[in-house]
């Protein structure tokens, strides 16, 4: 009886602990989703802040006031708030004008040196740092506040949310950790690889075939160089031309940009590719 | 309650120190990773032929060398899309026209139509009347020169030069030997059922320069190409004595192989060229024999009862593969070059016919025979991994290229009227193509490269 008498104590506080507990969170989680949308108007105040940096709240504060005629309804689309609060304070905008003429300086003379100056591929060119710089932005919403918040400090170090992007080899060690690239994503990778790999399913000894080819991109997410890290033995035709094949993939132009969200370009920067035919044969 | 419950915790508190040493090696290797670079497996591709730009190539002026310049091309574009392995891209997609060898490609011109492999070729009538053909392999997504090389030979052999070109491409690419400069030889079959003729004829491995080697008289059987010289071996019906010939191509002369007692058929050489390996029946009990063609000396390999048929030497002529119904059906084994320690390879359901090994050696090819189809199949020649890569009312007779990438049989359509076809074949199964020939063919016959 003793027992069965605690038991049902215990339970019962139990549940109502739970009720006490549960019934709050559920509350405060709802304060918690009206949260996030001052927080994204304070990633745009950010830029008015840049010299001060230091004092996160107060930032916090300032942006909400100041943009409140315009951003209201900025606070469901993500895209327009960015566009305009550059506009309103005197600071931001000569960042903007800075970041995009780098923009098309950079990607063109890249292109250069392998087509010489294409009219149609200029002009994928430029399409492509248009609409990269504004996936950016909307990325921001989705981040997580702790990705806010270390992206602050990076614009508080680079000013403009341009030039990081470029200039984002510096500032690498600051995001990497935070956001590894998720299992969709990676995949999404991987599939767009496969659909530029031509393979030779007829090659000699192609079970044993494993070669690896190291990827650097351009900020645009383009591929700029692709190397063989494995050596191709002289004597191996077979071999040299599965190699050879996994360069032609990487270098194929429906695979560039690659499908990487462009927030993940940091870590991303450089990958490995270790193309084998394991897959395919059923291994 | 205590101690229900007290076990529980129990459990990890017991996986604590393991996680925290998980947890801990996983910090410790971190660093190694965050520097080096992430991994993604590629595991599988797409199966497509290789995009190819084949631009013509140009002669300086108009005339004989210009014609030319346009055979070639035509003969290299349609070698290069008959392989499989390459999609010629249409000339009216060019977007740089490359006149001479002068001119370096424009890349992105070509990567803009879908080009990864880029031919550049001239044409020039030299002085002394020969032609002079350069051409250059170009890897349009690594914008580099993959092989660039000049042929000089008579105008009348501008087809051969077409298909070394060719060779000389689709090794660069592939990794394979080339086969376009080669030759096959056939049997080539007319007339009604009952009064067949059948002759040996030969052409290019495309079917071009068509000719008829035998009259017609003696039924011919089985030709075979030596692996190493312009020759071949087969079994002719001279005077109504199934013997084995041995005929030079380029010069006619025709010669038996031994005067063995009984009947002696299904000859084959080995690769080197000096031996032909061939069956000998002797009241009815058929067995494998060696012959050296420099010596004439033969030699026994098997000694059974059961029908022991169509020998075929390993590339390295270490081994035999043959035909053998000593277990009970007809089924195929390999045996060493002497003779000794056979054993049986194929396991399959039905019955095994015509081995050929692989000139690359990694494969044997087979006809099969199961609930009255045919097939064209190949395996390991330990046995493993059984493909049937093709089948019909009749498959039969494969031979390989002398690459071992590509094999050539024939096929016999069901009736009365049938026709009988040689097609070819890649050995993963894609790409089957009928080589046209002017009559009924059949036993085709793939020689090497040509010297």
């Amino acid at each position: 009886m003793r027992r069965g008498v605690i038991l049902s104590g215990l339970l019962h506080a139990a549940a109502i602990a739970i009720a006490v507990v549960g019934l709050p969170q559920s509350w405060q989680k709802i304060d918690v989703i009206a949260q996030p949308i001052p927080v994204q108007i304070v990633d745009i105040s950010e830029i008015t802040n840049l010299p001060k940096a230091a004092p996160e709240p107060v930032a916090e504060e300032k942006p909400q006031e100041a943009k409140k005629p315009e951003p209201e309804p900025e606070k469901e689309k993500v895209a327009p708030p960015r566009e305009e609060p550059p506009e309103p304070e005197v600071a931001p905008p000569p960042p903007p004008p800075e970041p995009k003429p780098e923009v098309k300086e950079d990607p063109k003379p890249k292109p250069k040196p392998e087509p010489e100056a294409k009219p149609e591929q200029v002009a994928q060119v430029k399409d492509k740092p248009r609409r990269r710089p504004k996936p950016p932005k909307p990325d921001f919403t989705s981040v997580l506040k702790t990705v806010e918040d270390i992206r602050k400090h990076r614009k508080t170090t680079e000013k403009s949310e341009e030039k990081p992007r470029q200039t984002a080899s510096a500032q690498s060690a600051n995001n990497i950790p935070d956001q590894p690239l998720t299992l969709s994503e990676l995949d999404a990778i991987r599939r767009q690889f496969i659909s530029c790999w031509n393979v030779d399913p007829g090659t000699k000894d192609l079970a044993k075939m494993v070669v690896s080819v190291r990827v650097s991109l351009n900020p645009d997410r383009t591929v700029r160089e692709a190397q063989l890290l494995d050596n191709i033995g002289a004597g191996d035709r077979y071999y040299r031309s599965f190699a050879e094949s996994a360069l032609r993939a990487v270098r194929n132009p429906r695979c560039s940009p690659v499908r990487l969200p462009p927030k993940k370009f940091e870590m991303m920067k450089t990958f490995i590719l270790r193309f084998s035919a394991k897959e395919m044969l059923g291994l | 309650m205590t101690s229900n419950v007290a076990p529980k915790p129990g459990r990890p508190r017991a996986a604590v120190p393991l996680l925290m040493a998980v947890a801990a090696s996983l910090c410790l290797a971190v660093p190694r990773p965050a520097a080096a670079d992430l991994t993604i497996d590629i595991g599988t591709g797409q199966i497509e032929p290789m995009p190819i730009a084949v631009t013509e190539f140009r002669a300086k002026e108009e005339g004989e060398a210009a014609r030319l310049g346009q055979d070639i091309t035509r003969v290299v574009t349609a070698d290069l899309e008959r392989s499989g392995l390459f999609r010629p891209i249409n000339p009216q997609a060019f977007i740089q026209s490359l006149p001479s060898l002068d001119i370096q490609p424009r890349f992105s011109d070509w990567r803009v139509i879908g080009g990864q492999a880029l031919v550049q070729g001239a044409v020039l009538v030299q002085p002394d009347g020969s032609l002079r053909t350069e051409f250059r392999l170009w890897d349009v997504l690594g914008e580099a020169q993959l092989v660039g090389r000049a042929y000089e030979a008579p105008p009348a052999n501008w087809r051969r030069v077409a298909h070394i070109i060719a060779d000389a491409i689709y090794k660069r690419i592939t990794g394979e030997e080339g086969y376009f400069d080669t030759r096959v030889v056939y049997v080539a079959e007319s007339g009604p059922e009952e009064r067949r003729v059948k002759r040996l004829a030969i052409m290019d491995q495309d079917g071009a320069n068509h000719k008829f080697l035998t009259s017609g008289r003696e039924l011919v059987l089985t030709p075979r190409f030596s692996p190493s010289t312009q020759e071949i071996t087969y079994l002719s019906y001279f005077n109504d004595r199934p013997r084995v010939y041995l005929l030079n191509i380029d010069t006619g002369r025709q010669e038996i192989v031994g005067d063995f007692p009984g009947m002696t058929f299904a000859p084959r050489f080995s690769d080197d060229g000096n031996k032909v390996i061939m069956s000998l029946a002797v009241d009815g009990n058929s067995e494998i024999y060696v012959m050296d063609l420099r010596t004439r000396a033969s030699a026994r390999l098997t000694n059974n009862p059961a029908i022991d048929t169509s020998p075929c030497f390993s590339p390295d002529g270490s081994r035999v593969v043959f035909n053998s119904d000593r277990g009970g059906s007809q089924q195929i084994y390999v045996m060493d070059a002497g003779g000794n320690s056979a054993r049986r390879i194929s396991f399959g359901e039905g019955r095994y016919a015509t081995p050929v090994w692989s000139p690359r050696g990694d494969l044997v090819a087979f006809t099969k025979i199961n609930k009255g189809e045919f097939f064209i199949g190949v395996m390991a020649p330990d046995g493993s991994g059984e493909r049937l890569l093709t089948k019909g009312f009749l498959v039969e007779g494969p031979t390989w290229a002398p690459n071992g990438r590509v094999l050539m049989f024939f096929r016999q359509t069901r009736g009365a009227g049938g026709r009988t076809r040689l097609y070819s074949i890649d050995l993963t199964g894609y790409n089957e193509r009928e080589i046209v020939t002017p009559t009924d063919a059949s036993d085709p016959a793939w020689s090497p490269l040509i010297p």
